[in-house]
């Protein structure tokens, strides 16, 4: 169902329930990944999901048609990931080489058992970046968004987003070659 | 001893886009999940739908005859809406009684007006019966006036009848204008005199010694 049909629905108290369904199974997955490659743990994830789409019902009728669903659903579960990582630094008062301790160890318990070195190698050169960073390099290499729809979430030019995704590529490919270079060495 | 490893590049490592666990049937749980979120109530209304026991007694069969009484005194209601009962006719009466009351005072404020309007002279034939009412009264008020004029006349009769006799009447019907007599067309000068109509004639000549005897004044006349 075409997005404008959903908000259409919506707004319309008889159908509102069932458009709000169908916006779910649209867009959970891809709200779900977002959130947890950014925050790492399932139950963080499950949290801030039902959070995010909580939002979007009380938010939804005053939505304007001028932007996308999809980027506007996608700055909502943005905000919601900053703004958990932002407090749950500051309740456990750790450093942030601590907070990525956290998220490394998260990680560790979180990949598939089947996945191979190399994409754990990866994960945790993705966690070494800055948090806007981050969502840059995740939206653009995981969820492939447009520079475009990126700039609109994020609120970022698109010149300073594609230096910024040049930077995170360079610095993951070093991370993952040096960890390489020194695990060779070892071993 | 270092190797020489070939330079891992990111489009080198296979893109997997869900790299993390999830719980079995996560997804087809989660709608469920964000909709007890957003409509936490919907326990309490079936809890608040099912009716509470009453604590108070009432009598056996209340409630069957309840829906039966309610609909008589609805019926009761609408006929007393559809018939004029004795109550509305006694209002009847009262809307009556004021309109007939507002009409006699609509009708007493036009009579004010009217006799406003008959004092201002509005109406010309109205003036002119004013104007006649008032001159009766005048004359009636002056009558001892119009008593020295004829006695002046007599006056002037004797002092002529040693060469000529005329009768009293008809000295008065000859010389007195019948308007006079008739109390019409009189212009009113003032409240004590009546001015003698410019045209009057005498039928007799005075000498001057007669009006030296009798001190008359013509300019009176």
């Amino acid at each position: 169902m075409e997005d404008h049909v959903l908000i259409e629905q919506f707004r319309d108290p008889q159908s509102r329930q069932f458009a709000f369904n169908q916006l779910i199974h649209k867009y959970q997955e891809r709200v779900y990944w977002h959130i947890r490659k950014m925050v790492i743990d399932h139950d963080d994830t499950n949290d801030l999901t039902q959070d995010v789409f909580v939002k979007i019902y009380q938010n939804l009728e005053t939505f304007r048609a001028d932007a996308q669903l999809f980027t506007w659903i996608y700055r909502i579960a943005t905000n919601e990931c900053l703004g958990f990582l932002r407090k749950k630094k500051n309740r456990t008062m750790v450093t942030w080489d601590d907070a990525e301790n956290e998220l490394q160890h998260a990680l560790a318990n979180s990949l598939a058992p089947d996945g191979d070195e190399i994409q754990l190698k990866l994960q945790q050169a993705i966690l070494t970046l800055p948090e806007k960073q981050r969502l840059v390099f995740n939206m653009k290499y995981f969820d492939e968004l447009k520079y475009e729809d990126i700039s609109s979430i994020l609120d970022t030019s698109v010149g300073a987003l594609k230096a910024s995704y040049h930077h995170a590529v360079k610095k993951i490919e070093a991370f993952i070659n040096q960890d390489a270079v020194l695990l060779t060495s070892n071993g | 001893m270092a190797t020489n490893r070939p330079y891992i590049r990111l489009s080198d490592i296979p893109k997997n886009k869900h790299p993390f666990t999830v719980p079995d049937n996560y997804f087809e749980q989660l709608p469920e999940q964000i909709d007890a979120r957003i409509h936490p109530h919907d326990e309490l209304d079936v809890r608040f739908a099912t009716p509470p026991e009453s604590t108070f007694d009432i009598p056996d069969g209340y409630f069957n005859d309840l829906a039966a009484n309610i609909q008589k005194k609805t019926q009761a209601l609408e006929l007393e809406a559809a018939v004029p009962t004795q109550k509305n006719q006694h209002k009847l009466w009262i809307i009556t009684g004021s309109m007939a009351a507002a009409l006699a005072l609509l009708f007493a404020f036009s009579g004010i007006f009217k006799k406003n309007t008959i004092d201002d002279c509005a109406d010309p034939l109205a003036c002119l019966e004013v104007t006649e009412a008032e001159f009766n009264s005048y004359i009636e008020s002056e009558a001892i006036l119009d008593e020295e004029l004829l006695n002046e006349y007599e006056i002037i009769e004797n002092a002529l009848s040693s060469d000529e006799t005329i009768p009293l009447d008809d000295f008065v019907e000859e010389t007195l204008p019948s308007s006079i007599v008739k109390n019409e067309n009189i212009e009113v000068e003032s409240e004590t005199s009546v001015k003698i109509p410019s045209d009057f004639e005498f039928d007799f000549e005075l000498t001057e010694d007669d009006l030296e005897t009798f001190d008359y004044d013509y300019e009176t006349l």
